[in-house]
């Protein structure tokens, strides 16, 4: 606006100008003057005097006239430049006035500008701030507006989660009615079936009423043919309770038997067992008297070389002696002790005979070495005739010799009592020993024989057992079919008017069974029916609840939109009666300007 | 029940006797004229009866182990012997005999010089039992024992040590153990036969 106020005024002031000084404009003023033709022409005439003044520096001698019309010519420059200077000073005169007019007019309208300028300051802080404070009021209003949205959105999801609680319990409750239903429809085909099932069998029943007499009639028939039967077992009964009677007397007498038998093997026990203590006894008569047979085969043994006073020395040589007459008497053993190979070690005390004989040769040994001891005692004496130096040792050597013959004596003497006696009391037991022997032989096999016919007795004895437990097992079968058959006859005794009135009976109770089933089909299918109501009760529910919902979903997004709009609506009016304002105090503004 | 194993021996090492003693070839008896064996005794090889010293009277079913040694215990005089037909002084001691029971076994490399051992006695190893011991009946000396001199070993009493104390009893059933295992040991020596 200013800017056009601005050309506005250059132009009223152009204007102005070429109304003051007749020009149309500045370009017409410059042309009226002729200014640029003036100074062209001056510079042409410039040029054409410094070409005439060469030529008439050489010819001014010859052309001297030609010096006033120069002259003149100056005169009238003279006059043009001052004519010229004139038109031009006043002509700045002019152009200064103007000049001032216009800086006045310029200044004035500068103040002009700046106070606008001013106002339009003001009023623009004025709005700024008019702005802020609705920009903060609508960023109040803005997050008031959020806050309410989530709590509608938060609202809206509890509702929405009381919804689907909702319907997934409904959805379970149909799901819930809908197995009932199923049940109850099971239940129904069942019973259906059943009532089927009781009309067949009542149809046949109905049927077979009639059979029944045809049936009695081939019963009745059955029934005499099973009497004739009966009498029959009653008879082979009768004939098998006699044979029973009789194997019961037979195994009375059996087991009389059994008694004595058994009777008769304790006895054979008892013997068997005074017989095996006998046979003990005898055992120990026996080892006594081998310990005896031993210990007189030890007498006999060292009967002849008692041990008891003789030292080991004598021992040896006895032992050397046996097994070698000659053998030599070593130097092995230490001071005077006896070395030689014993080879006697057949010392089993089995053989008596064999001691007997080694007792014998003991005894000849014995006699061998008293007559070497004779022989040395004749040397000896021989030697007391020839020489007397020696006559003292012979008198020391004749006792010893003399004892030992004694001794020796004594010992022969002895070993063949003992001998005989053991001998005699040997043989004597042998024949004991023998004896016993054959007894207990002889018991033995007495013992083996009771024993074999024990065992023939017990066989016969579990024979017997086994035929009766035979025959108890038969009596028990034949007494069974007895019963059995009596049984059978007495089912056939039954009279038609019993099957009838069975038959009847079983009617009855088919029918009371049907109309029970009939009355429970009834209860069932009431109780389908109101299950069937309570289902679409609820289903109707359901529906009334989600529409409820639906419609409570479009209320709300009414309300939001129309809240929207209200706030859009009061935006928008706040905008225009803002843009009003702007414009009165525009128009306020330029009155003011006027004004001033 | 444990059972002794068989030990063999060949005839020509020992000498068996009419009473069933069986002495080794390789024993060293000395004054064997004064040995009493009662019979069924064993002498093992290099064992030593020292009988010259005094008379040794044995009982029966007695060992005496490989390398053992039999002394008669002496007794100490206060004046020395003097012998009347010469007049003749001798030593100011004097052996006494050695007396030892039935069932007696004497283990290897042991030396005994009691005066008295009784029934069912069992010496271990390398035993020393000094001069002047008496052992009673039923008494087991271990292995490695030392029995001072003069020492009275009561019957049933087990004797162990260095310096040999009794260290415990034995049951009552010793003699039937004893007689059994010297039975046995007798028994199961036997001589091969070519």
């Amino acid at each position: 606006m200013s800017c056009d106020t601005a050309s506005n005024a250059l132009d009223r002031s152009e204007r102005e100008f070429s109304s003051d000084f007749g020009y149309s404009s500045l370009s017409d003023f410059s042309r009226g003057i002729d200014l640029d033709d003036y100074l062209e022409e001056l510079e042409k005439r410039m040029a054409a005097e410094t070409d005439h003044d060469g030529d008439s520096s050489q010819g001014s001698l010859r052309n001297t006239p030609d010096l006033l019309t120069q002259l003149q010519q100056k005169e009238r420059d003279l006059m043009l430049a001052a004519e010229l200077g004139k038109a031009l000073l006043e002509r700045n005169e002019e152009l200064t006035k103007r000049q001032e007019i216009l800086t006045k007019d310029y200044s004035a309208r500068i103040e002009e500008l700046e106070y606008e300028r001013h106002t339009l300051k003001r009023r623009l802080d004025a709005i700024e701030g008019e702005y802020d404070s609705r920009l903060a009021e609508l960023q109040n209003d803005l997050t008031h507006v959020q806050k309410e949205l989530q709590h509608k959105e938060s609202l809206f999801h509890g509702v929405e989660d009381d919804r689907t609680r909702l319907v997934t319990e409904l959805s379970e409750q149909n799901q819930r009615l809908t197995a009932q239903l199923r049940e109850a429809q099971e239940i129904e085909a069942q019973l259906g079936s059943e009532a089927e099932k009781l009309r067949e069998q009542f149809n046949a029943r109905k049927g077979t009423v009639t059979d029944h007499a045809r049936q009695l009639e081939l019963l009745k028939a059955e029934i005499n043919v099973l009497a004739d039967k009966k009498n029959d077992l009653e008879k082979r009964v009768h004939n098998l309770t006699n044979e029973r009677n009789s194997l019961v007397h037979s195994l009375e007498d059996a087991n009389e038997q059994i008694c004595a038998l058994e009777k008769q093997l304790r006895d054979q026990e008892y013997r068997i067992v005074l017989q095996d203590r006998d046979l003990i006894e005898l055992r120990h008569s026996n080892s006594r008297l081998e310990e005896q047979v031993d210990e007189l085969h030890s007498l006999s043994t060292s009967g002849s070389s008692p041990s008891h006073g003789t030292s080991l020395l004598n021992e040896l040589e006895a032992a050397q002696s046996v097994v070698s007459g000659s053998e030599y008497l070593g130097d092995h053993f230490a001071k005077s002790t006896g070395n030689g190979s014993c080879i006697d070690d057949d010392d089993s005390p089995a053989s008596i005979t064999h001691e007997i004989a080694h007792d014998y040769k003991l005894t000849q040994d014995l006699m061998n070495t008293y007559e070497q001891l004779q022989k040395v005692c004749t040397s000896l004496l021989s030697q007391q005739n020839g020489d007397g130096v020696t006559e003292s040792e012979a008198e020391k050597v004749r006792p010893m010799i003399e004892e030992l013959k004694l001794f020796i004596q004594d010992i022969s003497r002895r070993q063949a009592e003992s001998e005989f006696a053991a001998k005699a009391e040997l043989k004597a037991l042998l024949r004991d020993l023998d004896a016993e022997r054959e007894k207990s032989k002889a018991l033995q096999e007495q013992l083996s024989t009771q024993h074999n016919i024990t065992r023939s007795r017990e066989d016969t004895i579990e024979n017997l057992t086994s035929e009766l437990s035979l025959r108890d097992t038969e009596l028990i079968a034949l007494r069974a079919e007895n019963a059995r058959l009596k049984q059978e006859q007495a089912q056939q005794e039954i009279n038609q008017d019993e099957v009838v009135r069975r038959a009847r009976e079983d009617r009855d109770q088919a029918i009371a069974r049907q109309n029970t089933l009939e009355l429970e089909l009834t209860r069932h299918k009431t109780d389908f029916r109101s299950l069937s109501a309570q289902l679409m009760d609820a289903i109707q529910q359901k529906i009334e609840l989600s529409q409820q919902l639906e419609a409570w979903q479009v209320d709300m997004q009414s309300m939001l939109n129309d809240q929207l709009k209200e706030r859009l609506h009061q935006e928008e009016q706040k905008r225009r009666k803002y843009k009003e304002d702007m414009a009165e105090q525009k128009l306020k503004a330029k009155k003011f300007a006027l004004w001033r | 029940m444990f059972e002794m194993e068989e030990r063999f021996y060949y005839p020509k090492d020992f000498v068996e006797t009419n009473t069933g003693n069986k002495v080794n070839k390789k024993t060293i008896l000395c004054g064997s004229q004064q040995i009493l064996l009662s019979g069924k005794s064993i002498l093992e090889q290099d064992s030593v009866i020292r009988a010259d010293l005094a008379a040794v009277r044995i009982g029966k079913f007695f060992v005496l182990g490989r390398g053992a040694v039999l002394k008669p215990s002496y007794k100490t005089l206060n004046k020395p012997a003097v012998n009347t037909q010469s007049g003749a002084t001798g030593l100011n001691f004097m052996y006494s005999s050695m007396n030892i029971g039935e069932y007696v076994f004497v283990n290897e490399n042991s030396f005994v010089q009691a005066s008295m051992i009784g029934n069912h006695v069992y010496i271990g190893q390398n035993c020393v039992v000094s001069r002047g011991v008496i052992i009673r009946d039923c008494v087991s000396i271990a292995d490695n024992t030392y029995v001072p001199p003069d020492t009275v070993i009561p019957p049933f009493a087990v004797f162990a040590g260095n310096i040999g104390k009794q260290i415990g009893e034995l049951p009552d059933c010793m003699s039937d153990l004893m007689e059994e295992f010297s039975t046995a040991y007798y028994t199961k020596l036997i001589p091969i036969r070519s």
